[in-house]
């Protein structure tokens, strides 16, 4: 996502234990470049991005987790995988902008 | 603050807000509107009857009877706003809490759309709140367009000649209907947006005025800002300050009213030019805009991602702006929407980045003990969004100063409740200030003021809970007065101290733990017949935090709480609140995990037939919650039979929600009971069969979604006859008009189909999938998803048992498909294709695709490109790439992107494959980066990255080497897709090709004359250094040493 959508902004702090984790819709993407080929190694975040109600959250999109995510294999290559922790930490002008052309509209479902 | 319709951006938990105003009846006259009955005698005997400036707006009844004529020029205001003579005294009524500081109360408690009353004035309008003014504008707009024709209406609407206009017959009595209009109109007073005397007739919509010619519409209300735009001026005689004014004025008219791309045409530009344009004239007419009460939210939004933007460009010039634009965006701070609340956020992290917190905190320091706790609130919620920006340590000083101020203890507390804020906002990252933290509010447990103490029990509860499980040591301290402050306090105090004491014993060990619990267990089992709402959530929260905590004996939690818990939690009311719904739900699961699940079983299963459906939700969600986490183990059998029965019970008569709750606790229920469901399958199919024979919709809807959820046990007891019973009725049922059940029955389809699998499913499939063919046109996007899934199935599993033919026929659906809304049909659609074609062969499904990349339409194209790829992939490419190759030479540039954008993705899949292929695509590549077409470039130069990176360590070099010199030349674009591109494939060679090749091109043009020639060499000379650092060392120039550095490398030169 965060390739295709620059203004979203990954945390980029030393990672630590906890594993990402990838909602149903984002699930199989790679977290770096969305490639849904060749997964190669496991993505762990920081503490604070597992925090609380954080917890096992889509490090994509933010949504309930189902699956554990992985950086594909081209990006391990390129050791991307070791930026950091890859979570998004803010809501990109895609979701907003969306959110509030539904709300004038009327429209009161999920954002 | 106070303009901007506080009224509705007050929001703050209630029993909070309650908790301040009870304990403090000695208020501050300018900002409170409080009866007589509100105040403390000795306040309201201080009061002078000359005492009442206008200013102060009071009601009638807060006279002083000794002066009856004071005032009357002040009393603007709806007797809606009057307290109610309310003798209880201390407890305030509704009717008093009007929004603090506004002059006018014409929102008030009172809706004042429906109420009828009243047409607004020009200045009450100013006043009203976005949705209430669009609701009157509404109202107006409908009552006009129904307005009886006059004659002089139908004089214009028919011709003259040939028509005569005849007399109403003397008998006639026109039936006389009760037109009521929703709002009289106040005698003399227009509205000053809809004049219908000066309506054209064709104007049927809303007033509007068009500024120019690519200009947009200007509403009525926008008259105030934009006004100016309508004054014809000539360019010439305008200052430069005059211009700038303009094209703001025009820029921001874009942005609020204009079309998406108008809008962000002009969002880029004064993104671009805002240092150009100037920070004062820019905020000048930004805020005023964001200040004006009609605004809607859309419009709020738009012009706050204006300040954003142009806070990164501005940076420190914002500095004299800071106030201003704390002013309009601290109240989003406590929006209801959560987009909202994030907004705000963000743009006071990047205001603090921007201005620095020696301004921000000078800027905000004087609202910290603001009479009105509204601003207060706000106030400190935006200094820890500050803090989280800069660091907590940098703003650790100030805290420690504000927490211990003599001066007021609204400033103590708005200190507090920052401390709290942070805890909120940034969670565990707390943790290494924790301690001088705890410090900074400790104090405010001994504070003489009640309302202190309460939130500093809050804020160390907010401290406790983000910093679970460490830092005990750091609360030693507290934990003796939070001790004596239990048995001091009562109400929403008591409250904030259990729930501080709640959030702290999770933290302690087991010894500790034990003991803290047993003692305050005797004060939470009281307070579980408490009537507070809130004090239940907290009660609830205390119980399940101790229940977890390590250390405290099942024994106690079995014969002191269980029962009194389920006593007063487990009641029908409780389910009626989300919130409530959630915590009871989840702290019963929690103790069940302590005592074990059948003393909670036996309490639940009774429950589950009980009338209300939200209720056996309830109890549905929770049985499944303890059974998912502790197994079905120590169920006995009478216990089985009962909770089976419930369930069906609960099934069956489930009419009112959706939500998929109890068949999700089914499944989980019965995937723990495994095979001992066996003896229930047949009354469950039983249901099923009967159910979906049902009249209503929804009935057979869910019959179908329970078949998909129970199909994996089923299949686990062996009752696979029933199952292709199911299926023969599912496949009766395929003609189902509604869609949802439609999408359930197929869903049910895949269900039984994935578990029995191909060979043994009845209908045979080569009966079935020719009945899905037709269900693929359907356009709901729930069936095409399930039919989408149960063709890819059969196609991947079972294609052989039908013949390609009937495949083609899929295949030629599949392309419509691809146009779908959602992602996961499209890729259901293009996997299926991959089957497919691993069935039937590339060739004749890979005609169709190549076909499909003329087609206009990019969605489309790019999802045909990637089933190209898939394709390639499932059938090796040998089979595809010719046949792709071959396509490139149509001289239309869609295809040939649609080529381009295939290998893209084909060597992306194929990875260490695309070895064999290298040498045979190159010269189309070649071809293509050469090409006049940016996109052409772009997509090959992604293509190089693919490949070299799928032939890391293959021995392809040349080939690279000479895509290199290709790509090469592209990196002076400046269009951002083609120069990331072209980055891409630079850093893919990078790894292929090892840094010391690139460094080569590299260091031509280090110190090349030209600054835009040297920028882009370095920046592809750090993408070098970041990822081979060490790998350069030998690279570098051999250059002599200078007095300061030494460049020799000795290692290296006698190595070589």
């Amino acid at each position: 996502m965060a390739k295709h959508h620059p203004d979203l902004i990954m945390c980029r702090k030393q990672s630590g234990i906890s594993i990402g984790r990838l909602c149903d819709k984002c699930d199989g993407k790679c977290v770096i470049c969305d490639s849904y080929v060749r997964p190669n190694a496991l993505v762990r975040i920081c503490d604070e991005c597992n925090y609380g109600g954080n917890q096992g959250r889509c490090v994509i999109c933010g949504g309930t987790g189902v699956s554990d995510a992985y950086y594909c294999r081209e990006c391990v290559l390129q050791e991307k995988d070791r930026d950091g922790c890859p979570k998004i930490v803010n809501v990109g002008s895609a979701k907003t902008d969306m959110f509030y052309d539904r709300k004038k509209f009327g429209y009161k479902g999920q954002g | 603050m106070s303009g901007l319709g506080s009224e509705d951006r007050k929001r703050k938990s209630q029993w909070e807000e309650q908790a301040e105003e009870d304990n403090h009846p000695i208020n501050t006259p300018r900002q409170t509107k409080r009866s007589r009955w509100d105040q403390t005698p000795q306040n309201s005997s201080s009061q002078t009857p000359q005492s009442t400036p206008s200013v102060r707006k009071q009601s009638r009844w807060d006279q002083t009877p000794t002066a009856p004529s004071a005032t009357p020029s002040a009393q603007s205001k709806s007797r809606w706003d009057e307290t109610p003579v309310d003798t209880s005294g201390t407890k305030k009524s509704r009717w008093d809490e009007t929004p603090i500081g506004s002059t006018t109360t014409l929102g008030g408690a009172t809706p004042v759309g429906t109420s009828g009353m009243m047409t607004p004035t020009a200045a009450q309008l100013a006043q009203t709140n976005p949705e209430l003014y669009n609701q009157l504008k509404i109202e107006q707009d409908l009552d006009y367009r129904n307005r009886p024709l006059t004659d002089e209406d139908l004089d214009n609407m028919l011709p003259s000649d040939g028509y005569e206009i005849m007399e109403v017959p003397a008998s006639y009595i026109p039936k006389r209907t009760q037109h009521v209009p929703s709002s009289t109109p106040l005698p003399g007073g227009e509205t000053p947006y809809a004049m219908p005397e000066d309506r054209p007739m064709d104007a049927y919509g809303v007033q509007t005025i068009q500024p120019g010619p690519d200009m947009p519409e200007l509403k009525p209300e926008d008259m105030k800002y934009f006004g100016g735009l309508l004054e014809e001026k000539d360019e010439n005689v305008m200052t430069d300050e005059e211009k700038k004014e303009r094209k703001i004025m025009t820029l921001l008219l874009k942005i609020k009213n204009g079309t998406p791309p108008m809008r962000k045409l002009a969002l880029r530009y004064i993104t671009l030019h805002a240092r150009d344009l100037g920070a004062e004239p820019l905020f000048k007419q930004i805020l005023p805009l964001l200040m004006a009460p009609t605004l809607e939210d859309q419009e709020r939004h738009l012009l706050v991602k204006v300040i954003d933007r142009i806070l990164y460009k501005l940076d420190d010039l914002v500095r004299p702006f800071v106030r201003n634009i704390l002013m309009v965006i601290e109240p989003l701070l406590i929006e209801e929407d959560y987009f909202a609340r994030v907004e705000g956020r963000e743009i006071i992290s990047n205001l603090a980045k921007a201005a620095g917190l020696p301004t921000m905190i000078a800027t905000m320091r004087p609202n910290i003990d603001n009479h009105d706790d509204f601003v207060r609130n706000t106030t400190a919620r935006a200094f820890a969004v500050v803090a989280s920006a800069l660091g907590i340590p940098s703003l650790l000083p100030f805290l420690k100063a504000v927490c211990q101020s003599k001066k007021s203890w609204q400033a103590r507390h708005t200190g507090i409740k920052i401390v709290q804020q942070i805890a909120v906002l940034m969670g565990c990252a707390i943790l290494p200030h924790l301690r001088q933290l705890v410090e900074i509010v400790e104090q405010g447990l001994k504070d003489s003021e009640i309302k202190v103490k309460t939130m500093t029990a809050l804020a160390i509860a907010a401290l406790a809970e983000a910093s679970a499980p460490y830092g005990i040591e750091s609360f030693d301290t507290v934990l003796r007065p939070l001790w004596d402050g239990l048995k001091k306090h009562g109400g929403k105090s008591l409250a904030a101290f259990l729930k501080a004491i709640g959030f702290i014993i999770p933290l302690m060990d087991p010894i500790h733990a034990s003991h803290y619990t047993k003692t305050i267990m005797d004060v939470v089992i009281r307070q579980f017949s408490s009537p507070d709402e809130e004090m239940k959530k907290i009660v609830l929260k205390v119980v399940k935090q101790c229940v977890s905590a390590e250390g405290i004996e099942p024994n106690f939690v079995l014969t002191k709480i269980l029962q009194p818990f389920f006593a007063s939690f487990w009641i029908r009311r409780m389910a009626l609140e989300r919130r409530n719904y959630k915590q009871l739900v989840e702290t019963t699961i929690e103790i069940g995990v302590k005592v074990g699940t059948t003393p909670v079983l036996d309490r639940l299963v009774p429950l589950i037939k009980d009338e209300s459906e939200p209720f056996r939700r309830m109890v549905i969600e929770a049985t499944a919650g303890v059974i998912n986490k502790l197994g079905s183990a120590s169920i006995d059998h009478r216990q089985e039979e009962l909770l089976m029965d419930g369930l069906l019970y609960a099934f069956t008569e489930q009419v009112l929600d959706d939500s998929p709750i109890i068949l999700n606790s089914i499944q989980i229920i019965l995937n723990a009971l495994g095979t001992r469901c066996k003896p229930y399958l047949a009354q469950i199919a039983g249901i099923i069969s009967v159910r979906l024979n049902n009249k209503m919709a929804k009935v057979r809807q869910h019959a179908a979604d329970l078949i998909n959820r129970v199909a994996a046990v089923m299949n686990l007891c062996g009752e696979e006859s029933k199952m292709g019973h199911l299926g023969l009725i599912l496949y009766e049922y395929l003609g189902e008009e509604y869609p949802e059940v439609l999408g359930s029955i197929l869903g049910a389809l895949k269900g039984i189909v994935t578990v029995i699998g191909m060979d043994k499913m009845t209908p045979p499939i080569k009966d079935l999938l020719p009945r899905l063919t037709p269900i693929l046109k359907n356009r709901h996007e729930k069936v095409q998803e399930n039919c989408i899934e149960l063709v890819g199935r059969i196609a991947d599993r079972g294609s052989s048992h039908v013949p390609g033919k009937e495949w083609m026929r899929i295949c030629f659906e599949l392309l419509d498909l691809l146009k779908a809304h959602r992602k996961s049909i499209r890729r259901a659609a293009i996997n299926t294709f991959g089957y497919i074609a691993n069935a039937i062969g590339p060739s004749d499904v890979l005609a169709t695709l190549l076909n499909n990349l003329k087609v206009q339409e990019r969605q489309n194209r790019v999802c045909t490109t990637v089933a190209i790829a898939i394709v390639a992939d499932t059938c090796s490419p040998f089979t595809v790439l010719p046949a792709l190759m071959n396509e490139y030479r149509v001289p239309e540039l869609n295809v040939q992107n649609g080529v381009l954008k295939s290998m893209s993705f084909l060597f992306e899949y194929i990875g260490e494959m695309g070895k064999d292929y290298i040498y045979a695509v190159t010269p189309l590549l070649e071809d293509a980066l050469m090409d006049r077409d940016l996109v052409h470039r772009q997509t090959a130069c992604t293509v190089v990255k693919h490949m070299a990176l799928g032939v890391y360590g293959m021995n392809c070099e040349d080939a690279l080497v000479h895509l290199l010199n290709y790509v090469w030349p592209n990196v002076f674009e400046t269009s951002p897709h083609v120069i990331n591109a072209v980055m891409e494939a630079i850093e893919g060679l990078r790894v292929a090709l090892g840094p010391c090749i690139m460094m080569m091109y590299v260091l031509q043009g280090l110190y090349h004359p030209s600054r835009r020639v040297r920028n882009v060499y370095w920046k592809i000379y750090n993408i070098l250094y970041i990822g081979n650092q060490d790998a350069l060392t030998p690279v570098y120039p051999v250059l002599p040493n200078d007095p300061d550095n030494n460049y020799h490398r000795g290692e290296l030169f006698y190595c070589l």
